[in-house]
């Protein structure tokens, strides 16, 4: 995802004016996000946001400092984000990533079988007939830790969407 | 770093560059001996330290020589992410595997062993990225860019 580009900076203005521009561009790229990550599978813009609040976050990393108690709250904030997004993001790279290796296994089993003469009896000594099972439980593991990680962001989020703190945080800019 | 808020953005670009641009560097050796892998953490933040400072300090920089150190520093930073990447999925799956039932270990061992093998290609493309900084002058890049040559 491009970031979107800052209109109206002045290297030669004040540093806070500039910086204000920069973090109310970088918000409002977070919160358009909204209604989009509703849908626990839009994969693509449950990523697209982590990178929107990654890029906040490092924005406030350099500039922050110029906010007061607002800007320092708004980066702990990102933080939050980035990382539980982050975790979302880890399960839905490595579920296709554990299926990818199942799948690799089973053709090493294949070609055992076909080099037994298709002898079912020949499973007991296929190289990777042990494997099956930790590798699907590992999937169930990811999918469930998947639902926990997204309600607890949903959770979240409304529950900084009730408490205005994106308002609050515009304020401190201006 | 101390910033003044009333001060010149372009001002503070070069103080914040002054600092991160030699951050990058600190931790080069370590993270090529590859022994502890918190060395190659450290300079994967500092990369993106450095790589976020020069995008919101971009219009304070000479458009040609700004946009050809950004260029070096997402190099570096793109092949630092690849090893950190799998080392946080290896430390990962290793503590899972500690956890599951006995019967689940030798399946999780098995994915294990294909990501070590990733991590060490990844090892062969993070040589010639870090030899690219002094290939490409990233010290006198940084130096030039602050200094405004």
């Amino acid at each position: 995802m491009k970031a979107r580009a800052v209109p109206g900076l002045d290297p030669a203005g004040p540093f806070r004016a500039n910086a204000a521009h920069i973090v109310a561009t970088r918000l409002e790229e977070l919160y358009a996000f909204d209604p989009a990550i509703r849908d626990p599978a839009n994969v693509a813009d449950l990523h697209d946001m982590r990178i929107a609040a990654k890029r906040l976050r490092y924005v406030l990393e350099i500039v922050g400092f110029a906010f007061g108690e607002d800007g320092r709250q708004l980066e702990a904030e990102a933080k939050w984000l980035q990382e539980v997004l982050g975790e979302v993001h880890d399960c839905d790279v490595m579920i296709p990533e554990v299926d990818a290796h199942v799948a690799s296994l089973r053709d090493g089993d294949r070609d055992h079988l076909l080099a037994n003469d298709c002898d079912p009896g020949a499973l007991a000594r296929a190289p990777n007939g042990t494997f099956y099972i930790g590798l699907e439980g590992l999937v169930s593991y990811l999918e469930a830790r998947r639902i926990v990680l997204y309600r607890e962001f949903i959770d979240h989020w409304d529950r900084q969407l009730a408490s205005r703190f994106r308002e609050r945080v515009e304020a401190a800019l201006r | 770093m101390r910033i003044d808020p009333d001060a010149p953005f372009a001002a503070a670009a070069r103080a914040t560059l002054v600092v991160r641009g030699p951050e990058l560097l600190e931790f080069r050796d370590g993270t090529l001996d590859g022994s502890d892998i918190e060395q190659l953490h450290s300079m994967r933040v500092a990369s993106r330290r450095l790589r976020a400072a020069l995008e919101v300090y971009a219009g304070c920089f000479p458009r040609r020589s700004h946009a050809r150190l950004l260029r070096l520093v997402k190099g570096t930073a793109d092949a630092l992410s690849e090893a950190r990447d799998l080392d946080v999925q290896i430390d990962h799956l290793t503590a899972y595997r500690d956890r599951v039932p006995h019967a689940h270990r030798a399946g999780v061992n098995s994915l294990i062993g294909t990501l070590r093998e990733r991590r060490a290609a990844a090892n062969q493309h993070l040589e010639p990225a870090l030899a690219r900084l002094d290939a490409d002058g990233f010290a006198k890049q940084v130096d030039d860019l602050v200094s405004d040559r």
